[in-house]
């Protein structure tokens, strides 16, 4: 008789849902989900492709459990499985230029229809500051957009951000820099006087 | 900077910046650009997702997978276990394959002179590998293709720290700009300087 699945710790569940316990499996579905929800959701603009991502990135982790090493921390693996899928989505919807939507939602409404974004003094009322920088942050090469998320939204320090986007710590560093350097030219005219 | 307002700089080097942010006043500005820009961002809240919604997406995960399952063959569910109940598909096998091994190995030990050109072709598959990776862009491609006929690298990329190199084609080089790319050049230069080209 299996033994009862109390609290158990993600290596127990992880061991049990590779003898082919779904049970096991179920309780790491329902430890993480609203995680990787979150952090999912800060790519793409919408619940369903969110949901599809996270029930891809699910399937997916179930067919290589096999292949996971312990060491690695099963929710760093997990977290670089739904990275991944959200990189390539996204960049297959750029591809496949059926990008309306994001175009709508990555520049912002007055990009679209072919306007320069107004500057602070035009109409200051207008857009606040934290909505221009989530903007910003969206106009960024995905390289560095996920770097950038990674560390400053979700707490992250550049070991774990490297183990997941499977590059080395130095390379995140570089990528942290080159967000900010991009952020800080893009908002300038918004940061006078801000403090 | 960056580095800073990440948590990750050493005391000795967050000494050297306060002394320099104390005396220089566009860096300061900067610096304080950077700030602002991160206090917002650490106050972005998230999206939450809607109630109930791990344990109904738990039941659904679970319910997808056991109805895939359905339609595997028997080996295919059990995985690993399959095999080790049935150990002689695998026992002579394995026997077979490192008697084989053991043989190669010793034919391989005998020609130990020529070890240095295997090295050599182990580079030039490398080199195609990263190729392959950058072949949709043109002007790396080129400047690659520049380095190695200014003998700035040779063409079989020896010496060069091959996974820091890769490292930084992670991602495709399309989504960079021309700036950027430009600057990635730059560091393969001293990636390529560091190592004795």
């Amino acid at each position: 008789m299996r033994k009862r699945l109390d609290e158990p710790d993600d290596i127990q569940l992880v061991a049990e849902a590779k003898n082919g316990n779904l049970e096991a499996f179920g309780l790491l579905v329902e430890r993480y989900q609203n995680r990787l929800y979150k952090i999912v959701r800060r790519f793409v603009p919408n619940h369903e492709d969110a949901d599809d991502l996270i029930q891809e990135t699910w399937m997916q982790a179930f067919r290589a459990l096999s292949s996971f090493r312990e060491e690695a921390g099963f929710y760093t693996w997990l977290y670089r499985i739904a990275l991944n899928l959200t990189i390539n989505f996204l960049r297959k919807q750029k591809k496949e230029k059926q990008r309306e939507s994001y175009e709508v939602w990555e520049k912002g409404p007055e990009e679209i229809s072919g306007k320069k974004l107004m500057a602070a003094e035009d109409d200051p009322g207008l857009y606040e500051l934290k909505e221009k920088i989530e903007m910003a942050i969206k106009k960024l090469p995905l390289p560095y957009r996920s770097a950038f998320i990674l560390v400053t939204q979700e707490g992250l320090n550049y070991r774990q951000v490297a183990k997941i986007l499977g590059c080395s710590e130095n390379t995140v560093a570089w990528r942290m820099f080159k967000a900010r350097q991009k952020l800080q030219k893009e908002l300038q005219p918004y940061l006078v006087g801000r403090k | 900077m960056s580095a800073f307002l990440d948590g990750e700089i050493s005391p000795a080097r967050q000494e050297q910046l306060f002394h320099h942010l104390n005396s220089c006043l566009s860096c300061r500005a900067y610096f304080e650009n950077l700030t602002v820009i991160q206090e917002k961002v650490k106050s972005f809240e998230p999206v939450e997702p809607p109630d109930n919604y791990s344990e109904i997406a738990a039941s659904r995960v679970v319910k997808m997978i056991a109805e895939s399952q359905k339609t595997l063959p028997s080996w295919r569910k059990t995985g690993p276990l399959w095999l080790l109940r049935r150990p002689w598909l695998w026992v002579l096998p394995s026997l077979l394959i490192i008697i084989m091994g053991v043989l190669l190995y010793h034919q391989a030990s005998k020609k130990s002179d020529l070890s240095s050109e295997a090295h050599y072709f182990n580079y030039q598959d490398n080199f195609v590998f990263l190729v392959d990776q950058i072949e949709s862009d043109d002007v790396v491609l080129a400047t690659l293709n520049d380095l190695i006929e200014q003998e700035i690298i040779g063409p079989d990329l020896s010496g060069i720290d091959y996974h820091s190199l890769m490292d930084y084609f992670y991602f495709s080089l399309e989504e960079l700009s021309e700036e950027d790319r430009e600057e990635l050049l730059k560091e393969i230069m001293v990636i390529t300087g560091e190592n004795g080209f």
